[in-house]
């Protein structure tokens, strides 16, 4: 069974939340489920990853959350080869922030030049809207289902 | 329509007991002349939803407060007791002082703290006499919240009403024109929050054992040289006295709605799935804090009024949170509005909105949930007695009968 990664960074639980949700989405279709926090996630061990879903907040003026710093600032260092490794992207910011969502997109850039591929579109909840995280979650997961047959 | 400072100043007449009580039809009479209105030399009042939820997020609308408007007379303000916390900072410290509490509150935790805030409602539940009369304020609603916090900082229970009332003392100084004596009370206020607050912070840090709760990892970090002693004691108290006064209105308001409203009540037992909406509406219509104020460090313009950087603008809750624009009969409770006219000021916005307000919304619909649950009726036993400034409102008693 083809394993799918969720990796999130968060400040106060949101994207953990949102981690969640997409887990219990790819329930019964035909994936196995690894979640873990950014902070746990060595550089190394992600070109070995056919399938990552990244999950993170922005936080202070458009950082990454600050437990999710070390990682990306080691992927930046050590710059390994992510061709072959496909990945999705779920960010979480508020739209009153010139810097919205800031923090996916630096992820996902930095991704796209290490060689890794993007699956379907990314991600933006805004806290400033109506839609509450889970249910974009539910959403997005569902429509990202359809663009990877088990 | 421009009115004179003078003519605008004299809508909002802060002191007024009828104001204070029930403030919203003199925010309805202003806000139909103009959403906003300049109240002295270098105040502004903004009354509508749209305006509010989207300026008072804004970056430049800074939370302290700039020193043209430090009080003249009587030094220190009581509250620069809290200077070395989110309520007084801006970014970036703000950012670093939040990142303090943002694992504990997560979604996830407040499951398990909102298990231990049924467990405690349950535990006095099960002391009650048939018939017999409890305040809903303090032991249905500052108790077991607050208890809750401090099982989530591992503190003491300490002198719960004696702290109860010392920050109600401290926060009269936050009224817009408190008057004489004031100062003094609200400084002894929070001398005696945090006198006794320092006392079982110190007592944890010379235990054998540290504990496991918040305080024992800020006490860490001061360990370890990354927080300050006042940094850790300010934050403390602020997290100790918010557990249960704060949520305690909201849980009130909620008992009395169920003894005016017994059909609600049977809505609320038999659809669990209304749970979150009701709450929501429930904050909506009873606001704690009643006005957020702020100060722009940059020039800006709401509805054509230009307000300079360095003024204060005041945004009150009430005010947007009734906004006929938004929401239809205001005034009416109706936890089926749809989601983008639901929301509300109550518990602020933006950086600074409360970071325990998903806690308090678990542990107000806990609560309920167990009366609605265990109970078929809510009965006033007596005159619930509120106590409020233009700024903060509080019940101080709230018998009830259950049955
Ligand atoms: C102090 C603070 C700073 C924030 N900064 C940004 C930002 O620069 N850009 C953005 O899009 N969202 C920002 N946000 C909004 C968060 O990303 C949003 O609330 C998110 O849901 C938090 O998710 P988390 O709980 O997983 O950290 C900020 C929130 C706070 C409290």
């Amino acid at each position: 069974m083809t394993v799918v990664h969720v990796l999130y960074g968060t400040e106060s639980g949101n994207a953990e939340m949102v981690a969640d949700d997409i887990v219990a989405a790819f329930r019964g279709q035909g994936f196995e489920t690894v979640t873990a926090e950014l902070t746990d996630v060595e550089v190394s061990d992600l070109a070995a990853m056919e399938i990552a879903v990244f999950v993170s907040s922005t936080y202070g003026e458009g950082e990454l959350p600050e437990t999710a710093a070390p990682f990306y600032d080691a992927l930046m260092a050590e710059r390994p080869d992510l061709t072959g490794v496909r990945f999705a992207a779920f960010g979480l910011g508020d739209s009153i922030y010139e810097t919205f969502n800031n923090a996916i997109e630096t992820l996902r850039r930095a991704l796209l030049e290490l060689g890794a591929e993007q699956i379907g579109t990314t991600a933006k909840h805004d806290a400033a809207s109506t839609t509450p995280a889970t249910e974009l979650a539910d959403a997005w997961t569902r429509d990202l289902l359809t663009l990877m047959p088990a | 329509m421009s009115l004179t400072i003078e003519d605008a100043s004299a809508m909002f007449p802060w002191n007024d007991e009828g104001f204070r009580a029930d403030p919203y039809p003199a925010y309805e009479r202003a806000r139909a002349i103009a959403p906003v209105h300049r109240t002295t030399e270098n105040t502004y009042v903004v009354l509508n939803h749209a305006d509010t939820m989207h300026n008072a997020k804004l970056p430049c609308m800074r939370i302290a407060e700039p020193p043209s408007f430090a009080a003249a007379g009587e030094h220190p303000h009581p509250w620069t007791a809290f200077d070395n916390t989110v309520l007084s900072k801006d970014a970036p410290e703000h950012t670093r002082m939040r990142r303090l509490t943002n694992r504990w509150l997560t979604p996830k935790m407040i499951g398990t703290w909102a298990r231990l805030t049924h467990d405690f409602t349950v535990e006095t539940l099960d002391k009650l006499a048939p018939g017999e009369v409890v305040d809903a304020h303090f032991d249905l609603g500052v108790m077991p919240t607050h208890l809750t916090m401090c099982r989530i900082l591992d503190m003491p229970v300490g002198d719960v009403e004696g702290m109860f009332w010392a920050l109600w003392d401290a926060m009269l100084i936050n009224a817009t024109a408190p008057g004489e004596g004031i100062h003094a009370r609200s400084l002894a206020g929070m001398n005696f929050m945090f006198a006794e607050t320092e006392r079982y912070v110190r007592e944890k840090q010379s235990a054998e054992e540290p504990g496991n709760g918040l305080v024992d990892e800020l006490l860490a970090a001061h360990g370890r040289g990354e927080l300050t002693w006042r940094e850790v004691l300010e934050t403390t108290v602020l997290l100790y006295m918010s557990g249960g006064p704060n949520p305690a209105y909201l849980i009130g308001a909620g008992f009395k709605l169920f003894a005016e409203r017994p059909d609600l009540m049977a809505e609320f037992r038999e659809k669990p799935e209304i749970r979150e909406a009701f709450v929501n509406e429930l904050a909506r219509l009873n606001p704690v804090e009643l006005i957020i104020t702020r100060f722009p460090n940059e020039d800006i313009e709401i509805q054509d009024v230009r307000i300079p950087a360095g003024s204060c603008i005041k945004y009150p809750i009430g005010a947007a949170n009734r906004d006929p624009a938004v929401f239809e009969n205001p005034n009416n409770f109706d936890h089926n509005r749809p989601p983008e006219a639901s929301r509300n000021l109550t518990f602020g916005l933006g950086t600074h909105a409360c970071a325990g307000q998903l806690l308090a919304r678990a542990e107000t619909s806990v609560i309920l949930g167990l009366i609605a649950e265990r109970y078929s009726s809510v009965e006033l036993a007596g005159e619930p007695l509120e106590v409020r400034t233009d700024r903060l409102v509080a019940f101080d008693k709230l018998p009830v009968r259950l049955s």
